[in-house]
């Protein structure tokens, strides 16, 4: 991945965290060390005008229909809805989610940009997503290939249960055999052990 | 239900060249080796038992072959080294140094032995062969001595193509083993694997001689096509392929250049093993949801289900009689090894030590009831282990450089194969049983995931 993209990630990651920050800042978040995934909460990140949110009980909504940010978050606050597949998985607009070795355990910051990932996939309600289940390098080619399954499980029942449709979502195990890092320490084995997404249709 | 898939399978490219070689067994004195003649020639079991003193190894010399023809030189060469290489591998006898041989080979008469000299330089048994090129056809014939009872034992006449001189070799080999010994080498064997040399967004499932000669390719699809799993005939390889999208349970008949699919339902299926007798596979699931351990029948049919925990159940291996699987569970916590009869039923759990062990693999031999697998101690590196069933005592074969993992038994139990990263990437090597004898067999790419074909004897 290039510095451009990496900074334009950035950038992006940034926009919709202030977004999420601004409209959804009342709205009750999961706490960050439940086990079980939350089911879906309500939170007024401004919806599609045309379709509503798919919502069970709804809370009153906690930023004014009129405030300045809410109308920057209907547009399209990522600019992809324009681009070719291609193009939105070269800025990966859903970023990796980390896990410990030998661990599908969903960690803390796995579940907040998990939360994000919902959002952005609420807001983009046409995307595809295949998630996939990857290990570092260490244990074996036979058991990293399970182990990916589920991780690749445990992200996409988190993100079943904030309400995104099973339908848009795929899971596959590629084991440890696409490592992100070709390197063999600490900090590449973090790397590599990720719930990776991939936008498979728009 | 199968789905045919053409044009997936790089056939006769491997196995093209089964145009086979021919030999025949000729008995003392024919083929104009005068001196031998004379000599009585003991039935080959009398034999066995007299050379085969347990207390001291016994020692072979084998003198590079002669060359009957000028233009058999290179030939003669390549099949002295490979019949060299090959039985010091089998690490069965102790090999006699080349650079003390020629005491024994003064005779102005290359034909004519001298049994007291080949003795004085501690040789037990000598192999001589001699290599010819007559009408395009490459003629090797090879004769084996018993040194102390001054007799040749055994001579046999190999004829083939050129092209077929390094399987030649590792055929005279064998019938060096079996005629010198009773010993059934894996010398005509091949091993399976999975290679990125194509491109490191696929992995190809490539086969080659023991050796790590003739590395060819089976698949060429582009796609993920992983652990391979060889049929009981030697004439079928099973493994995993992404090429559809989800990992799925293929087929490759290697000789009718044919493919096919297994249909296992939705999920991924992974990590199969072919029953050694032949009907069956037994692999990974997560059809039902998790990945749990089932069998299909190898024409497709009839698939059951032969584990139910919500932990990970995976990485099946079988026992030399078919009767039980051993197989890697996370439910304990972390990965151990347990195994089971084929209906699912009495579980014991195998592996204790560690904090990770996986892909096991069963030793085919009748005689040693033992299990090699992946095994960590605590944090350390990933190593080869050998469970022995009958001590209840665990060895370890390698020892930390880099991560040494997937190991699988030769077809005579007495080596094994594994991936190895202690040159910085995944690679194959073959060792003995005891952790000797560490070869390197590929270099190009990462390769991972060997297992060691059968002996088939097609050649006969």
């Amino acid at each position: 991945m290039s510095i451009s993209h990496v900074s334009r990630n950035l950038w992006m990651a940034l926009l919709f965290a202030m977004l999420v920050g601004a409209c959804g800042g009342k709205s009750d978040r999961p706490p960050a060390t439940t086990s079980t995934p939350p089911t879906r909460t309500t939170r007024a990140t401004a919806p599609p005008p045309e379709r509503p949110p798919e919502v069970i009980d709804t809370p009153p909504p906690v930023v004014d229909p009129g405030d300045d940010l809410l109308m920057i978050a209907e547009g399209d606050p990522l600019g992809i809805r324009d681009m070719p597949l291609d193009q939105i998985n070269d800025l990966s607009p859903l970023a990796d989610v980390p896990f410990d070795f030998d661990s599908v355990a969903l960690l803390d910051e796995a579940r907040v940009t998990l939360n994000a990932h919902a959002n952005i996939l609420a807001r983009y309600d046409s995307l595809t997503v295949l998630i996939e289940g990857h290990c570092d390098e260490r244990g074996t080619v036979e058991y990293n290939l399970a182990l990916g399954e589920r991780r690749a499980n445990a992200v996409y029942n988190y993100l079943i249960n904030l309400g995104i449709s099973a339908s848009r979502l795929k899971t596959i195990s590629y084991g440890k055999e696409f490592p992100k890092d070709p390197g063999h320490n600490d900090q590449a084995w973090a790397a590599n052990r990720r719930g990776h997404f991939e936008i498979t249709g728009k | 239900m199968k789905h045919l898939l053409r044009a997936t399978i790089v056939m006769g490219i491997i196995f093209g060249a089964l145009s086979s070689f021919h030999a025949t067994t000729y008995s003392s004195g024919s083929r104009g080796v005068v001196q031998e003649q004379a000599l009585s020639k003991p039935t080959a079991g009398d034999w066995y038992i007299r050379i085969t003193d347990p207390t001291r190894p016994v020692y072979m010399a084998i003198p590079d072959f002669e060359t009957g023809t000028a233009d058999a030189a290179t030939f003669s060469s390549t099949i002295s080294s490979v019949v060299w290489n090959d039985m010091e591998f089998a690490s069965i006898y102790r090999l006699v140094p080349k650079r003390n041989y020629r005491i024994a080979q003064t005779s102005s008469d290359r034909r004519k032995i001298d049994f007291y000299q080949w003795e004085s330089i501690g040789a037990d048994i000598l192999i001589r062969g001699v290599t010819e090129i007559q009408r395009e056809t490459l003629i090797v014939e090879v004769r084996i001595y018993a040194i102390r009872a001054q007799e040749m034992v055994f001579g046999k006449r190999y004829e083939g193509p050129t092209t077929a001189a390094r399987r030649m070799a590792h055929r005279i080999a064998d019938d060096i083993l079996i005629q010198a010994g009773n010993y059934r080498g894996i010398n005509q064997t091949k091993v399976a694997f999975a290679s990125n040399r194509r491109g490191e967004r696929s992995k190809e499932i490539y086969v080659m001689d023991y050796d790590g000669y003739s590395q060819k390719p089976l698949t060429a699809n582009r796609s993920l096509n992983l652990t391979p799993t060889w049929s009981p005939d030697g004439r079928a390889l099973g493994y995993i392929s992404y090429r559809t999208g989800t990992p799925s349970l293929h087929i490759a008949h290697i000789y009718e250049g044919r493919g096919e699919r297994l249909d296992t339902g939705d999920g991924m299926a992974i990590n199969p093993a072919w029953a050694p007798d032949g009907t069956k596979i037994a692999f990974t699931s997560t059809r039902d949801g998790n990945s749990e351990l089932y069998l299909i029948n190898a024409d497709g049919t009839g698939m059951r289900r032969l584990t139910h925990h919500p932990g990970i159940d995976t990485s099946p291996c079988w026992s030399p009689t078919s009767r039980e699987i051993a197989f890697t569970s996370d439910r304990t916590g972390s990965p151990q090894l347990y195994a089971m009869d084929t209906e699912g039923l009495n579980l014991r759990r195998i592996s204790y030590r560690g904090s990770y062990n996986d892909s096991p693999s069963w030793s085919p031999s009748r005689q040693r009831s033992e299990i090699a697998f992946t095994s960590r101690i605590e944090r350390g590196p990933f190593d080869i282990v050998v469970y022995d069933f009958q001590t209840r005592q665990t060895r370890q074969l390698t020892t930390g450089r880099g991560s040494n993992e997937s190991p699988d038994w030769s077809p005579n139990g007495l080596h094994l194969v594994f991936t190895s990263s202690r040159t910085g990437s995944d690679q194959i090597f073959s060792m003995n049983r005891d952790g000797s004898n560490q070869r390197r067999l590929t270099r190009v790419g990462k390769n991972t995931t060997p297992q060691w074909g059968p002996i088939t004897g097609q050649d006969s």
